[in-house]
């Protein structure tokens, strides 16, 4: 066993081992190198000392009881999709054993329990969740653009069955309190804190028969049915249109995997159904969006990301000395009261807090502000050139923008969205510390300008306001809520004249938004890089994928360089 | 250099209705063995020994109509141990392409009389119900952008503006031409009417007719695949790809969709040298045949691309063409291939389709081939073209001339 311990060895005269998951240096337990390694000789001694063991608890001696995926580790093997396939399969193959070793083994969950906390309690033969407020139980792992390895996502289809593993706990990432994960069978017991251990001990002590897994039982069957079971077949082809219906196009890489590994996984047995469950995990891992995402999370800010206590840690601080930090040393947190409460992983917001983006006059909103207004402008731009509008929105939506441009130029206003674009800075830019251009400043770029004046024209020309005033791009019905668009574009603007590659108008949204980012950083008009990441994502709607704005320009083609001449050509 | 392939005969069964269907009680095998059965007694010369094998196509090749449907029903009818069979299956058109391997086939020279042919019955073994990547794995839908074909119906009759009228008076005309067809007798000479196992009459017409139809019935019909498009998410999908349609227009309802029926099809193919030795006579000879994949969203436009292939292996225009039938899946579908080629309506499905008579998926391609051979010989008209479009994105089309 190694020095340290990350896990400890506690043999109870009763018969019991407690397993005391406390990795040393490290706020909560990860699947890290050294979990790895010493869960390796804790199986190796369960095996060895069996006969002289009645049953297992498994606890932690962390606040939480397992925070989760190691990031660190799964950014540092990009590239190496072999050994990472080996450490994924090392990791399942370990909660394998442990489920099979022929003696009880109980989970004693004394805290949050996140993605690879679960996959280990799913192992277990009975689950405990203490009661505790601010106790969350989930597999969050999608919002980090993985799925959850080491068996979790196996085992929870074979817990839950395909759709409610799916609904309830995958594909949504979403954390249970401990009473709704023992009202969703993902634990069997919730009890007071203080009485956690011994009464894990004492059902081991109870079950010394140890009851076999359900999925290790004979006539076993998933519940809800396999794949091409009645129950399941027809709703089968529904389960990816709907996730593509639900993520409007947008790149979505981790839902994908994790729908794909759920059901190719329910068509086999458990350990082939870990097999391929790595394989996708390695997929998304080698990824770019996963990395870009886990940076994100590792540069967290509180409040950004809605209320899951525990899971996720750092701060402002973290924030401003996160990776890519820029020259800036300005350690002031920008004014966030008045922003919305934005999730950027779903977009969920209401009208006002679209409107509150155009608000004037703060820290934020000297970013954010002209960030949109490029945004915008490029968007009204192209349907002024005679793009057909429902492309505009589809790429915008398709490219992971939040809002897409022409709804949200409704919602602030049109007269309003054209003040932005003008107030976007132009090419080059005020030098660093310039105070932020007003709103009737000299036109941002070619394009922000031919932008603000389809926006002004259909204001002015048409009486087109926006979604509060009768309409705008779109017509509105009598609740306000949004119908087809304005027939009258195609008569204005001669939309469907021009058909510019769908990429290319991506590129052109994308760029707008990410070339007027650069420029607000270099006015230091934001902190750092990773602040203009951040409100990047969630305040500009900028797709997450990307992982900022600024980090969509390190990864351009031609990196940064390639990224200026991209701009200049598109002469945003 | 192979031999020319000739259709000696092409018979069918009624089609039976979906729900209280007339054959919902028949299994598939005897719809199949009955036909096989009927070919024997109109061809007292043929020598059942001398058939080289039975092709059918089966789209959903699962429990009643799975296992090779073929071979079994040929020991079923009697044809001898010494006749094989195989199943295929390309989808909507697997009973034409049963036909044109069957030809292609006999030009090889390798073989000289195949039956081809196909059976479905829908009524027992639902479609979709063989499963199969292209619906049912996600990762597979995903990436491709599956969605229902009703679904890309609808999207084909946006794209083209086909209002909902234009669709429903494309119904209607089929209704009336089926009326007109069954009311003359122009089907008499290929259908045969199923009997039960002990000879007594099951279903002598096609079933699922309603010839009494308005339009202003069919204008009341409530569109079918709204509803899933939203639901499911299938419109969006299907819009995420065609990124400059706003909205899709739902305009197909059961009037104007291909009826889900049984049934069943054969067409007895075979060389020059078959009619010499076995006393038959050739109908028609089959001049090309042709498969062309297109954009699978949309799935159904393949006819478009695999008629002018057909014509263009065939050195033939569409001006060479009499007749021409492409199975009525949705109302839109025959309307853009009308337009594409502009083909004059009055020669384009004339005895009314799918929207009347039913869609019995492996078996309509052989039924609709029938069809033709009826019509040309009717009307003394040469040449027909006959298609159909295919999931997956895939369109058929074949050339027949009456001899
Ligand atoms: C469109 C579709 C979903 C309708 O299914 P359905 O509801 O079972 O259809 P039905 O034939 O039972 O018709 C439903 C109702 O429409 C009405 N209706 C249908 N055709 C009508 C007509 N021509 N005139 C008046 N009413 C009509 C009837 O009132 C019927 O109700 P009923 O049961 O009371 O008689 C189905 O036909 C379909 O999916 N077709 C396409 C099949 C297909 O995809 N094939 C493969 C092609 S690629």
């Amino acid at each position: 066993m190694p020095e340290a311990p990350a896990i400890r060895w506690e043999h109870r005269p009763d018969g019991i081992v407690a397993l005391v998951l406390d990795e040393p240096g490290r706020v909560g337990n990860t699947f890290s190198a050294a979990y790895r390694a010493c869960m390796a000789a804790v199986l190796d001694r369960l095996e060895a000392e069996r006969d002289h063991i009645t049953g297992v608890v498994i606890t932690s001696g962390k606040e939480s009881f397992f925070a989760g995926p190691d990031t660190g580790a799964v950014m540092a093997a990009d590239g190496d999709p072999a050994a990472l396939t080996t450490a994924t399969r090392e990791l399942a193959g370990q909660l394998r054993r442990l489920e099979r070793l022929g003696r009880p083994v109980v989970a004693a969950s004394n805290g949050t329990a996140l993605g690879g906390g679960l996959a280990i309690a799913l192992a277990c033969q009975h689950r405990i969740a203490a009661d505790a407020p601010g106790i969350g139980l989930g597999m969050p792992e999608v919002r980090l653009g993985l799925l959850p390895a080491a068996g979790g996502l196996v085992r929870a289809v074979r817990l839950l069955g395909i759709a409610r593993a799916l609904s309830d706990l995958l594909l949504t990432g979403a954390l249970h309190t401990p009473e709704q994960a023992l009202a969703l069978g993902l634990v069997d017991e919730v009890v007071p804190a203080s009485g956690l251990a011994d009464h894990a001990a004492a059902w081991a002590l109870r079950h010394r028969d140890c009851p076999p897994q359900p999925w290790d039982t004979a006539g076993y069957q998933i519940p809800g049915g396999a794949p091409y079971g009645a129950m399941l077949a027809s709703a089968l082809p529904v389960l990816p249109s709907a996730l593509r219906a639900n993520v409007r196009g947008a790149p979505a890489p981790a839902s994908r995997a994790i729908l794909a590994a759920a059901v190719e996984g329910a068509q086999v047995d458990i350990d082939n159904a870990a097999l391929i469950e790595a394989r996708y995990f390695v997929r998304l891992a080698s990824g770019q969006a996963a990395t870009n995402l886990t940076r994100i999370y590792d540069v967290d800010l509180p409040g950004l990301w809605d209320g899951s206590a525990g899971a996720r840690s750092g701060a402002v601080a973290g924030a401003l000395s996160g990776p890519g930090r820029g020259g800036s040393t300005s350690p002031r947190a920008p004014s966030l009261a008045w922003l919305p409460p934005v999730n950027p992983v779903d977009g969920s917001d209401t009208r006002g807090q679209r409107r509150a983006l155009a608000e004037p006059g703060t820290w934020a909103g000297s970013f954010v502000r002209p960030v949109l207004g490029a945004y915008l402008a490029e968007a009204a731009a192209m349907v002024g050139e005679g793009v057909e509008p429902a492309t505009v929105e589809q790429a915008a939506a398709q490219a992971g923008f939040t809002w897409t441009p022409l709804t949200l130029a409704d919602e602030i206003g049109l007269t309003v969205a054209a003040a932005m674009a003008a107030g976007a800075l132009p090419p080059g830019g005020p030098a660093a510390g310039e105070p932020a251009a007003g709103d009737g400043a000299v036109a941002a770029s070619l394009h922000g300008s031919r932008g603000g004046a389809v926006m002004t024209r259909m204001a002015k020309e048409f009486g087109r306001h926006g979604a509060g005033s009768g309409g705008g791009f779109y017509c509105y019905g009598s609740r306000g809520e949004q119908d087809r668009l304005w027939p009258g574009l195609r008569e204005a603007f001669g939309s469907g004249s021009v058909r510019p590659d769908f990429a290319g108008v991506q590129e052109r949204l994308l760029c707008s938004a990410a070339a007027q980012a650069l420029r607000c950083l270099s006015a230091g008009r934001v902190p750092s890089v990773a602040w203009a990441n951040l409100l990047s994502l969630a305040w500009a709607g900028f797709p997450t994928w990307t992982g900022g704005v600024i980090q969509y320009i390190n990864q351009f083609p031609g990196g940064p360089e390639g990224f200026a001449v991209r701009v200049a050509g598109l002469a945003l | 250099m192979g031999t020319e392939a000739y259709i000696y005969d092409a018979i069918r069964t009624p089609r039976g209705k979906q729900k209280n269907g007339s054959l919902h009680a028949i299994k598939p095998i005897d719809l199949v063995a009955g036909l096989l059965r009927e070919l024997l007694a109109r061809h007292p010369t043929l020598d059942r020994a001398a058939i080289d094998d039975v092709i059918l196509g089966v789209v959903s090749p699962v429990a009643d109509q799975g296992g090779d449907i073929a071979r079994i029903a040929a020991l079923v009818a009697g044809l001898g141990q010494s006749v094989p069979g195989v199943q295929l299956n390309r989808f909507c058109s697997s009973g034409l392409e049963a036909v044109n391997q069957a030809a292609a086939r006999v030009r090889s020279g390798w073989e000289s009389l195949i039956v081809a042919g196909g059976v479905e019955s829908m009524s027992r073994v639902p479609m979709m119900s063989d499963g199969g990547a292209m619906a049912n794995d996600p990762a597979t839908a995903y990436d491709t952008y599956f969605v229902p074909q009703g679904v890309s119906a609808d999207l084909i009759a946006t794209l083209e503006g086909f209002s909902r009228e234009d669709v429903d008076a494309f119904a209607l005309r089929s209704q009336r031409r089926a009326e007109t067809a069954w009311s003359g007798g122009y089907f008499r000479r290929s259908v045969i009417g199923v009997r039960d196992l002990n000879g007594v009459r099951v279903l002598d017409r096609d079933e699922h007719r309603r010839p009494g139809t308005t339009a202003s019935a069919l204008a009341a019909l409530p569109p079918a695949f709204a509803g899933t498009g939203a639901a499911a998410g299938y419109d969006a999908v299907a819009l995420q790809k065609y990124h400059w349609v706003e909205r899709i227009n739902h305009v197909h309802t059961a009037g104007n969709s291909s009826g889900i029926v049984d049934g069943a099809a054969l067409v007895l193919v075979g060389s020059q040298r078959a009619s010499a030795d076995l006393g038959l006579v050739p109908r028609a000879r089959i001049v090309a045949a042709a498969v062309a994949g297109s954009e699978p969203t949309i799935m159904l436009t393949g006819p478009t691309p695999a008629t002018r292939k057909v014509l263009e292996v065939a050195g033939l225009t569409a001006g060479d063409i009499d007749l021409f039938e492409l199975n009525e899946a949705f109302a839109a579908v025959v309307l853009k291939w009308m337009r594409d080629l502009k083909l004059p309506e009055d020669k384009v499905n004339v005895n009314g389709g799918a929207l009347a008579m039913g869609h019995p998926l492996g078996a309509t391609g052989a039924m609709i081939l029938g069809t033709m051979v009826d019509e040309l010989e009717r009307r003394s008209a040469r040449r027909a073209l006959v298609s159909l479009c295919i999931g997956g994105g895939m369109g058929i089309a074949t050339i027949i001339e009456r001899v």
